[in-house]
């Protein structure tokens, strides 16, 4: 890898439930540390109730009530994120690091439309470009045919209802896209869409990470998306990262017991499935 | 949306004309004898050929089916009979006392919108704190309170004792402030805890959540998206609440003296006059429809997903 | 957190509880702890203030006060009892048969309660009281009249959501007759919810008798009733204003206990309605709001 330094660099993460405004209790995520350089995917896997999303939203500053960042030290850029203020964290989110989250279905307002929400998310940040509609509607044209809308407009005055996960997680990811924020965090993006959209979704963030140059923190608990998608895995166990590997070293030779049963049960389910699409393949060549 | 309406028109058709079913039978069932209480009314004696006389003039005596589509048909023309008591045309007194109860319903449904709106945000906004804690129990309070005896308790404070407003009839501004207050706390109170839970359940929705990791501002987030998601089912309730105040002002009515339908419908029944409760429950239920039917389609209107329709998905 | 013991832990259902209980004492035990005869009239002790021998006054006939509304707690608490009584008995016969026959049946019941549902409902029980003659129990018979729709309604969807739960299809499968079926398997799951129902309505049905009393449609004098008390008091408003206070606080103590008696079982029994005030399931549907919930 190279020299520089990491784009998101967390150190001593631990989130913990919080009564009234101490925190109290065991900690719910501890110690993490993670790096996500530009270009480059972190995969960050763990089953249900590790901790993985609470860690993602803990750096963005969005975790719930009842629950606080006990301890950590978050650099993005550079710059410190643990310190900041509560309006400047808003300014953040958005534009320097975006989410793109599970369940997009859920994640819209029900009664706004495509250009509703397009239009909030350009006013948060930049009043002016707002104001300007041709301005405005031309960057939010050119982050929607990115993702592959090549008609933008046949999608704008859609309400939510009437689209399919597939099309709004891609939604999601052009308002990712609008301010070309460095880093992207995507929480179980590909979880509740069928086999073609989750390739559609998982080819679009590879080709965002190489034209834009974006580092990805990827969250999943599927290690197929690892394998297609990370450069850099870290595993996740009851709420601390027990091993983290390149991605080849990682399914090859993983060191943590978690992570050694992980990966077998990965490739139990998918050797079968390896050795059937091989053959399938051969079978095709021949054909054709 | 289109068909939405008409859909909706067209089934009230079959129902109002099972409501008008129904009202004729309770009609007739209970009335006894409307010869006799018309002939009693009237101050004649009430001997058989008399009786004979009354029946065969309001046409008692022939089939049923028939008595009904001729009262139907003289009810669509606007003709519900003539009162017992004033002998003028039914539907005439009534319209006559109606725009004084519209008027208190209005002004009621007024105060319950203006009051519950910044409550019940509020309360939800600071949940588990003081300000929630003291609404919910003014919420409380107020649904369990009897509007007669709220009237009262009104009236002997503010004009018994401090004389600062008129203790019934109808006139200007402070004349319906009192009536108005006692007939809307029911509907307040029960607006304020739908508008609290209401708010409560969109905060925790995840379209909260996407919008603040987009960046968007608490102002945004709460006042644009939970609060307009919120009022959706505020403007159904709206329907409830008028047939509760239409009710409900038949007892306010009476402790203060408001010239309304609903003091008239209550004389009325002491009279036995039966043509008009019948044309007050009818105009009343009339109403009460008209207002449903009309939220119902403005709930249609702010709702995509209806106006739409689902089952578009792209 | 449910169950009797949350129930039981919360100070505020405890406190209703022992409210909504000493009504009711008052109310049964009335003929053993009045201190007088409610209905005894003497007109030299008439607009008494309290004494020993009368704790709270006498009324403008001079009656016993306290005595009145003791008894009147018979009346008020009673009707309301029945009413409710009345209206589970006749929707959950309704929509029982509904939701488990459904089909044409379904439908036809269902238009039926379409039909009441689209009267208002105080003002349909003014009509029925009009036409049937004044008295408490053309008041009570009108107003389960006009309720039970709304009732009927939730537990045909009730029995709906039960009826196609794995356990029923499994007494189905098993040949059980329907309706040992109804009774043993669908009848408890809607039990708990009519409970909660019953005892977050009874203040409602509580405020319609009185009002309609009020009005002087209900209670023929002089039978001792909270809200006829108040219609007789109002022309001492000026002079002797506690006439009024007392039965109107009777009935806002009263109704306030059972509300907040009927919203704490639902917070213990059911979790999964916990957090929603009744009124808030008509917003569910638009077309089948319940018309309104008192005067």
């Amino acid at each position: 890898m190279n020299g520089r330094p990491p784009l998101l660099s967390v150190r001593n993460l631990s989130v913990t439930r919080r009564n009234g405004s101490e925190p109290a209790g065991r900690p719910l995520v501890r110690d993490v540390f993670l790096d996500v350089r530009a270009g480059t995917i972190l995969g960050l896997v763990g089953e249900s109730g590790s901790g993985k999303s609470l860690t993602a939203l803990s750096i963005m500053g969005l975790l719930p009530r009842g629950l606080c960042r006990s301890s950590g030290e978050i650099s993005l850029s550079g710059r410190r994120l643990d310190g900041l203020s509560g309006e400047e964290m808003r300014r953040l989110r958005g534009s320097g690091a975006a989410m793109v989250l599970q369940n997009p279905m859920s994640c819209f307002d029900p009664v706004l439309t495509m250009t509703d929400h397009f239009t909030e998310t350009v006013a948060a940040h930049d009043p002016a470009l707002a104001r300007d509609r041709d301005k405005r509607l031309g960057r939010v044209r050119k982050a929607l045919a990115e993702v592959g809308f090549p008609e933008p407009d046949a999608v704008l005055p859609l309400y939510p209802f009437q689209m399919s996960g597939g099309m709004l997680q891609r939604v999601m990811m052009a308002l990712a896209l609008l301010f070309d924020a460095p880093l992207l965090i995507a929480d179980e993006a590909t979880t509740d869409l069928d086999v073609r959209a989750q390739a559609r979704i998982l080819d679009l963030i590879d080709r965002i990470r190489r034209t834009h140059g974006t580092g990805v923190l990827c969250i999943t608990h599927d290690l197929g998306v690892v394998a297609r998608l990370a450069d850099e895995v870290a595993v996740m166990h009851r709420g601390e990262i027990v091993e983290k590997a390149p991605v080849e070293a990682f399914f090859s030779a993983p060191g943590h017991p978690y992570a050694r049963a992980l990966v077998a049960a990965h490739l139990c389910l998918h050797a079968h499935d390896a050795a059937l699409e091989r053959a399938r393949f051969q079978r095709m060549e021949a054909a054709s | 949306m289109i068909r939405f309406i008409a859909t909706r028109l067209a089934l009230l058709v079959p129902i109002l004309l099972a409501v008008s079913v129904v009202v004729f039978v309770m009609l007739r069932m209970g009335q006894g004898d409307p010869a006799m209480a018309y002939l009693r009314l009237s101050n004649i004696p009430p001997t058989d050929e008399a009786l004979a006389v009354a029946r065969e003039a309001l046409g008692l005596n022939r089939p049923y089916v028939t008595q009904y589509l001729d009262w139907l048909g003289k009810a669509l023309r606007g003709d519900f009979g003539i009162s017992y008591v004033t002998k003028r045309p039914v539907l005439g007194e009534l319209l006559y006392y109606l725009p004084a109860t519209l008027y208190l319903a209005g002004v009621s449904l007024f105060f319950t919108l203006a009051g519950s709106l910044p409550l019940g945000i509020v309360a939800a906004l600071k949940k588990d704190r003081l300000p929630d804690h003291v609404t919910r129990l003014f919420a409380y309070v107020g649904v369990s309170m009897p509007s007669f005896w709220l009237g009262f308790l009104l009236v002997y404070v503010f004009s018994v004792t401090l004389g600062w407003l008129p203790p019934m009839g109808r006139g200007g501004p402070a004349h319906v402030l009192m009536p108005a207050v006692s007939l809307a706390l029911m509907s307040l109170c029960i607006n304020i805890r739908l508008i609290r839970t209401s708010m409560l359940e969109n905060m925790d929705h995840r379209f909260v959540l996407y919008a603040r990791a987009r960046g968007l501002s608490e102002r945004t987030v709460v006042g644009g998206h939970v609060l307009r998601n919120s009022l959706i089912p505020v403007v159904t309730a709206v329907g409830m609440h008028l047939g509760e105040l239409l009710g409900g002002a038949v007892v306010v009515e009476s402790v203060f003296a408001w010239p309304g339908v609903g003091r008239f419908a209550v004389s009325a029944i002491f009279n036995r006059d039966y043509p008009v409760l019948q044309c007050f429950l009818l105009m009343m239920t009339a109403i009460f429809v008209t207002v449903n039917l009309a939220v119902d389609i403005v709930y249609a209107v702010i709702d995509p997903r209806i106006r739409i329709g689902a089952g578009e998905a792209g | 957190m449910t169950g009797l013991a949350a129930f039981l832990r919360r100070k505020t259902a405890l406190v209703a509880l022992a409210m909504c209980l000493l009504v009711t004492g008052m109310a049964v035990f009335a003929p053993a702890l009045s201190p007088a005869d409610p209905n005894a009239t003497d007109l030299a002790i008439r607009l008494e203030n309290p004494s020993l021998r009368h704790p709270l006054g006498t009324d403008h006939l001079g009656r016993d006060i306290l005595s009145r509304l003791m008894y009147g707690a018979r009346v008020s608490l009673g009707s309301a009892a029945i009413i409710v009584a009345l209206v589970l008995g006749l929707s959950l016969m309704v929509g029982l048969l509904a939701g488990y026959a459904g089909g044409p049946v379904d439908a036809a019941l269902m238009r039926l309660c379409d039909v009441f549902l689209t009267f208002p409902t105080f003002i349909l029980a003014m009509f029925m009281v009009g036409i049937l003659g004044m008295g408490l129990t053309n008041v009570i018979l009108a107003i389960v009249l006009t309720h039970w729709a709304w009732y009927a309604r939730i537990i045909r969807g009730l029995t709906l959501s039960l009826k196609n739960r794995e356990y029923v299809l499994a007494a189905r499968a098993a040949g059980t007759p329907p309706v040992k079926l109804a009774a043993r398997h669908i009848l408890p799951g809607v039990f708990v919810q009519l409970i909660v129902l019953a005892t977050l309505d009874i203040g409602h049905m509580m405020l319609h008798v009185s009002g309609l009393s009020f009005l002087g449609l209900g209670v023929r004098p002089p039978t001792p009733e909270w809200g006829v008390m108040i219609n007789d008091a109002r022309q001492y408003i000026a002079t002797r204003p506690l006439l009024i206070l007392y039965p109107g606080l009777m009935i806002f103590l009263t109704v306030m206990s059972f509300n907040l008696l009927g919203d704490a079982l639902r917070d213990a029994l059911d979790p999964a309605l916990a957090g929603q005030p009744a009124e808030s399931e008509a917003e569910a549907a638009p077309s089948s709001l319940r018309p309104e919930v008192g005067p």
